[in-house]
């Protein structure tokens, strides 16, 4: 023998160790594993939330502030369907006229 | 007319004015109102004054107008008239109209040669900056403001003058009337027919309106001769000729002056399909077909109950 602990009773002590680590270094990456699952799920569900706010604020948005055209933009571009007739966009009077026997104080005709 | 409305009346814009006030002390100031702003409008949309803005614009061949506010929101009440029309109503019929000879002021027209007339360049076309203030018309295109400019002017009129007084007011300029403030007991008593000038004795009707404006559109009035032909000055912008007379006079009630007479107009150029346009609208109105026929929409009065 040349001194030290037989080579048969250091190599059990040297596996065991050994196991023991490569053990712990699994259930690490596991961990770490699992927290990034974790991680990447909040991240899709704060990313698919983002997303969903902005369209609704964005509807909210065009509704209130609906209409508006550029200061530069030319005349066609606030026009709608060519073809359509807007006439609901003429305001009729709330009150109509009425049948009168006064004499007209004025006279309303082709000018 | 009747005697116990304080009124005053003067020439402007072609047409003959008349103020109303409800309180005789405040009609001197009305007047005074009006007059400002006919004015200004006669500054701005005259197409035949050589300084007005509309007359720079139309001379300025495609190159961008700087315009004062006036003119802006004169140019954007044409630009909604022909859009809600569908472009019955277009501002760029101004070549139309020099082209079909109403060149020069009414009074001024005589009898001319045949002429060619060409359509409108289309509404569409118009360029309203409003940031620079400025309008641009493609070169060759020029606008009238025929259909909306003079009662723009009634209402800003009434408008400005209700501002001033306390009493009502109403502001006619030839056939389009506005209103603002409390109406005498009874309301307003308008006799409608074919000419602006003529008086209560005239073949028509005489109403009472309360509120809103009243505007009147007909092919009676101003006319003028052509390769022999009559013509008259409401030209559909498709084609650039007189519209069918299918009516020769259509009076509309409407909230604003400026309404009653885009949808008055309208009526004349839309021929038979415009009563039912007017009553989907809800607008009412009275339209004399050429053989003096009246028809009546949405709850214009009916004729015999005003008759005397």
């Amino acid at each position: 023998m040349k001194g030290g602990q037989p080579e048969g009773a250091r190599r059990p002590l040297r596996q065991t160790a050994a196991s023991q680590v490569a053990a712990a270094r699994r259930q690490a990456v596991l961990a770490r594993d699992a927290g990034l699952a974790r991680i990447s799920k909040v991240t899709r569900w704060l990313t698919a939330a983002v997303v969903a706010l902005s369209c609704a604020l964005a509807v909210v948005a065009a509704n209130a502030f609906s209409g508006q055209t550029s200061g530069s933009a030319p005349a066609q571009a606030e026009s709608g369907n060519k073809k359509k007739d807007s006439a609901a966009e003429l305001w009729a009077p709330s009150q109509g006229p009425a049948a009168t026997l006064e004499s007209p104080a004025v006279t309303s005709g082709g000018s | 007319m009747k005697a116990d409305i304080p009124s005053t009346t003067w020439s402007a814009l072609g047409s003959t004015v008349v103020v109303l006030t409800t309180e005789l002390p405040e009609l001197r100031e009305a007047a005074a109102a009006v007059r400002t702003v006919l004015a200004e409008i006669d500054r701005a949309c005259s197409r035949f004054r050589g300084d007005s803005e509309l007359s720079q614009l139309n001379a300025a061949e495609g190159q961008p107008v700087r315009v004062g506010a006036l003119f802006i929101r004169a140019t954007r009440c044409a630009l909604r008239a022909a859009r809600i029309t569908a472009g019955d109503l277009d501002p760029t019929i101004g070549a139309s109209l020099r082209a079909a000879g109403y060149d020069s002021d009414f009074e001024a027209l005589r009898p001319g040669g045949a002429v060619r007339f060409t359509r409108a360049a289309g509404w569409r076309c118009v360029e309203v900056d409003e940031e620079a203030a400025t309008v641009r018309l493609p070169k060759g295109v020029e606008l009238d403001f025929g259909a909306t400019a003079k009662a723009l002017a009634a209402d800003l009129a009434a408008a400005t003058v209700a501002e001033r007084i306390d009493g009502g007011v109403l502001v006619g300029l030839g056939g389009d009337i506005a209103t603002a403030g409390v109406a005498p007991v009874g309301g307003w008593p308008i006799r409608v027919t074919d000419d602006h000038r003529d008086d209560e004795r005239a073949v028509g009707q005489t109403i009472a309106l309360t509120v809103g404006g009243l505007a009147t559109s007909s092919t009676t009035r101003r006319r003028w001769v052509r390769g022999g032909e009559q013509i008259h000055h409401i030209l559909d912008p498709r084609t650039g000729s007189p519209a069918a007379e299918h009516w020769r006079t259509v009076s509309v009630a409407a909230a604003t002056c400026v309404d009653a007479n885009i949808a008055a107009t309208t009526a004349i150029i839309r021929g038979s399909s415009a009563a039912g346009w007017l009553e989907s609208a809800g607008l009412p109105a009275r339209l004399t077909a050429r053989d003096g026929a009246v028809t009546v929409a949405a709850g214009w009065p009916l004729e015999q109950a005003a008759a005397c």
